[in-house]
C-alpha cells in the first residue's frame, strides 16, 4: 500500500516534469512564433554549413573564411560534407538542425533538394541561406515560392554562372582557339548547367558574328570531382580531336582541372592547348607563367561568408521579416589571365584573407542592403585598397 | 600413361588458347567497331597505347583484388584505400622529404596495412566482408582526411614519373608479374583457389583458412597501394574525400575482376583482367571519339559488359546463381 502511494507520487512528479520540459522546449524552439526575438549571445550561436566538401581546393578555402568569420564573431560553426549527393544534402540539413544549429548555410546540388531543406528549417525554426546557388524562379516556381513564403529562408548568395561561362569562352576565342573541349563534373548539377549554358551561348554568339570563322564546343565529358577523372577526360578529348586547341574543365572543386593540366603536360601540348576554368588553383601564378593555364575565374570563396552573415544577423534578430521576400545577392567572379593579375590576387586573397577580423565584425553589423553592396564590390582592387589603409 | 598426360596437356593448352582467342577477339572487335564508325580520330597505334596506359591504373589494383574476390569475399574499401595510400605516399615523399622511396614504400605499405586491418576485422568479427570493409572505409577516409590536414595533396611534377611512359608501364608490369607469381607459383595462390572452390573442404584438408583470407586482403591492399601510386601520378593530386565519396573508385577495378572470374575457367584470370580493363577503356575512348553524350555511353558500356560477361560465363544446368 505504501509502495503504491510512493509510485503514484513518483509518477505524478515525473509526468509534471515531462510536461513542463515539453512546454519549455516548444517555447524555446521558436517555431511559428511571430514574436520578435531577443538578441542572442554569440557564444550560444551555432551555424551549420552544408557543403559538398570542406577539403577540396575551393571547399577548404571556403572553410578558411568561414572559420575566420566564426572566430571574429565568437560563434560556433559546424560542417557537414554531403558530396552533392541529393539524399545526403537533404540529410545534412536534418543533421544540422538536430545538432542544435540556429542557422544553416547550404550549397545544394539541385533545386529540388531545397524543398525538403526549407521544410525542415521551417519545422525546426532554423534560418537558411544558400551559397553558390540560387533557386531558379523560371524552372522551379513552386520551390521558389516555398522559399519566398518561408519566414526562415533568407535568400541566396550566388554567382552569375552563365555570364562566367561566356567570359571564359571569350578569353579562349580572343586567343584564337576554335576547337574547345569541355569537361563537366556532375550531370545535372545546377552550377555546371549554368556554366555550360554560358559556354554554349558564348560560342553561339561568336559563330553568329563570325560566319567564316566558326568555333566548335565539344559534348561535355564528365570527370567527377577527381584529378584522375579530369586527366582521363582530357586525354580522351585530345585523342578524339587532334585539332583541339582549348580545354574547359568547368569546375568540380579544382581537382578535375589539376588532372586535365597534368594530361596536357604529359602530351606535351602546353603550347598548343589553352585551358580556362573556374576555381583558382594554389599554383595558378606559376601555371599562367608557364602557359599551362590561359585564364581563370574564381576567388569566389568569400561567397559563403556573406550567406553566413545573413544567417548570423537573422539569428541575432537584426534581419527580420523574411516571409514574402527572396533576398538575392549576386557575387562577382574575379578573372585573371596574366601572371601580374594573379600576383595581385595572391597578395590579397591567398597570402591573407581579403577581410581582417575587424572588417568581418564590421560586415556583421551592416544592414542587409549594405551587405549586398559589400558583396558586390569585392575585387582585387577593393581588397588592395582596404589593406593599404 | 604418357598418352593421358599428353591428352591432359593438350586440353589445358586448348583451354588457355581458347581463352586467349576470346580475349583477343573481344579486343579486336571493340577496337574495330569504333575504328569503322569513326576512323579519323580513333584507334591509331599511338592512341591505342594511350588507351592501354589509361587502363593500367585499375588493372593493377584489380589483379590484387582478384585474390579476395576468388575466395568469395568482397571489399568496399577499395576507393578509401587508394585515397589513403596515395595521400600517405605523397606526404612521405613531400612533407618528410623522402622522394620516390617514401612515395612508393609509403603507398604500398599503407595499402598492405589497410589489407591487414580488413582481413583481421573480417576474420575476428565474423561478419560479412562487405559490411566490415564498408565500415572501415569510413574510418580510412577520416584518417586520410586527418593526414592531409583537410587540404588537397598535390604531387610535385618532379615525382610524377609513374604518371606517364615508361614509368607507369614498368610499375604495372612489375605488379602483374608479382601477381602472376603469387597466383601460380606459391602456396597462397593454390590455397586461394582451394578456399574459393570449397571453403569447408579446404578447412578439412588442414588449410588455415582464416590465415589465407587475411593474406588475400593484404595482397589486395598492397596492389591497391600500387594503383594509388599510379592514380596520384596520373591525376597529379588527391583529395581526402569523406562520407563514402571514395566508393566511386570501386567500380573500375571490380569490373576488371569480373573479367578475371569469367575467364578463370580458361586458366588466364590475370591476363583477362588486364585485357578486360583495356577493353573497358577502348569503349570509353571510342564513345568520346564518337562524341556520344555521357548518358548514352553509360548505357552502352553497361550493356556491353553484361553481354561480355554473360557470353563468357558458363553456368551449369541446375547451378544456383547468387
Amino acid at each position: 500500500m505504501k509502495n503504491k502511494l510512493i509510485k503514484k507520487i513518483a509518477s505524478v512528479l515525473l509526468s509534471t516534469v515531462m510536461v513542463v520540459g515539453l512546454l519549455t522546449g516548444c517555447a524555446g524552439s521558436g517555431g511559428g512564433s511571430s514574436e520578435p526575438k531577443t538578441e542572442t549571445d554569440n557564444s550560444k550561436i551555432k551555424i551549420g554549413v552544408s557543403i559538398w566538401s570542406s577539403t577540396d581546393v575551393l571547399g577548404s578555402q571556403c572553410k578558411l573564411i568561414l572559420d575566420a568569420a566564426a572566430d571574429a564573431l565568437g560563434v560556433e560553426v559546424q560542417y557537414v560534407d554531403q558530396g552533392h549527393v541529393s539524399e545526403k544534402v537533404t540529410a545534412s540539413v536534418e543533421q544540422l538542425c538536430a545538432a542544435g544549429c540556429q542557422g544553416i548555410i547550404i550549397c545544394n546540388s539541385s533545386d529540388t533538394e531545397m524543398t525538403s531543406a526549407i521544410k525542415t528549417c521551417n519545422d525546426n525554426g532554423v534560418y537558411l541561406a544558400q551559397f553558390f546557388r540560387i533557386i531558379s524562379e523560371s524552372d522551379n516556381p513552386d520551390i521558389y515560392k516555398a522559399a519566398t513564403d518561408s519566414q526562415y529562408y533568407i535568400g541566396a548568395v550566388h554567382e552569375n554562372e552563365v555570364e562566367n561561362g561566356k567570359q571564359l569562352v571569350q578569353i579562349l576565342l580572343d586567343k584564337g582557339d576554335r576547337n574547345i573541349g569541355l569537361i563537366g563534373w556532375e550531370q545535372g548539377d545546377a552550377t555546371w548547367l549554368g556554366r555550360w549554358e554560358g559556354y554554349k551561348a558564348g560560342v553561339e554568339e561568336w559563330n553568329a558574328a563570325h560566319p567564316d570563322d566558326q568555333a566548335v564546343l565539344s559534348e561535355p565529358q564528365y570527370a567527377g570531382t577527381t584529378s584522375d577523372g579530369g586527366s582521363k577526360a582530357a586525354e580522351a578529348l585530345m585523342s578524339a580531336n587532334t585539332d583541339l586547341d582549348a580545354l574547359i574543365p568547368a569546375g568540380g572543386g579544382g581537382d578535375p582541372l589539376q588532372g586535365a593540366i597534368a594530361a596536357v603536360e604529359r602530351a606535351n601540348k602546353v603550347d598548343s592547348i589553352d585551358i580556362v576554368s573556374t576555381d583558382f588553383l594554389p599554383d595558378l601564378g606559376e601555371r599562367l607563367e608557364n602557359g599551362s593555364m590561359a585564364g581563370e575565374s574564381g576567388g569566389h570563396y568569400c561567397d559563403p561568408m556573406f550567406a553566413f552573415m545573413m544567417v548570423y544577423n537573422a539569428i541575432k534578430g537584426n534581419y527580420t521579416d523574411f516571409a514574402g521576400k527572396f533576398e538575392n545577392v549576386e557575387f562577382p567572379y574575379l578573372y585573371v589571365s596574366s601572371p601580374d593579375d594573379y600576383a595581385a590576387y595572391e597578395t590579397y586573397f591567398v597570402d591573407q584573407l581579403p577581410y581582417t577580423a575587424d572588417e568581418l565584425v564590421d560586415i556583421s553589423n551592416q544592414s542587409l542592403e549594405e551587405l549586398k553592396t559589400t558583396a558586390q564590390s569585392l575585387s582585387i582592387e577593393d581588397a588592395a585598397s582596404r589593406a593599404a589603409q | 600413361m604418357s598418352s593421358s598426360t599428353k591428352t591432359a596437356g593438350t586440353k589445358k593448352l586448348s583451354g588457355k588458347a581458347k581463352g586467349y582467342l576470346i580475349l583477343i577477339l573481344l579486343l579486336i572487335a571493340s577496337w574495330a567497331i569504333f575504328k569503322v564508325i569513326t576512323p579519323g580520330n580513333f584507334g591509331s597505334p599511338m592512341q591505342v597505347l594511350q588507351y592501354f596506359q589509361s587502363s593500367l591504373l585499375a588493372a593493377t589494383g584489380a589483379v590484387g583484388f582478384y585474390f579476395v574476390m576468388v575466395m568469395g569475399m568482397f571489399d568496399f574499401s577499395i576507393g578509401a584505400n587508394i585515397v589513403l595510400s596515395s595521400i600517405v605516399g605523397c606526404v612521405m615523399a613531400t612533407r618528410f622529404g623522402l622522394g620516390y622511396p617514401g612515395f612508393i614504400i609509403g603507398s604500398i605499405v599503407c595499402g598492405a596495412i589497410v589489407g591487414i586491418l580488413n582481413g583481421i576485422f573480417y576474420v575476428k568479427l565474423r561478419i560479412p566482408s562487405m559490411i566490415v570493409t564498408t565500415g572501415l572505409a569510413l574510418i580510412y577516409e577520416a584518417i586520410a582526411n586527418y593526414i592531409a590536414g583537410g587540404v588537397e595533396q598535390t604531387l610535385p611534377s618532379n615525382l610524377r614519373a609513374f604518371g606517364s611512359m615508361p614509368g607507369d608501364v614498368i610499375l604495372a608490369v612489375i605488379a602483374f608479374i608479382v601477381a602472376y607469381i603469387f597466383l601460380n607459383y606459391t602456396k597462397i595462390g593454390t590455397y586461394t583457389y582451394a578456399i574459393g572452390s570449397n571453403e569447408f573442404v579446404a578447412k578439412n584438408m588442414g588449410i588455415n583458412v582464416n590465415k589465407f583470407k587475411v593474406l588475400a586482403f593484404i595482397i589486395s591492399g598492397a596492389f591497391f597501394g600500387v594503383e594509388a601510386i599510379l592514380s596520384i601520378s596520373y591525376g597529379s593530386s588527391m583529395v581526402a574525400v569523406t562520407g563514402m565519396a571514395s566508393m566511386t573508385r570501386n567500380f573500375t577495378p571490380t569490373m576488371g575482376c569480373f573479367f578475371g572470374l569469367a575467364f578463370r575457367k580458361y586458366g588466364i584470370p590475370l591476363q583477362a583482367i588486364i585485357i578486360g580493363e583495356f577493353v573497358i577503356n577502348i569503349i570509353f575512348f571510342g564513345f568520346i571519339a564518337l562524341g556520344a553524350p555521357t548518358a548514352i555511353q553509360d548505357v552502352i558500356t553497361g550493356l556491353a559488359l553484361l553481354i561480355i560477361i554473360t557470353l563468357t560465363t558458363k553456368v551449369d544446368k541446375g547451378e544456383i546463381v547468387k
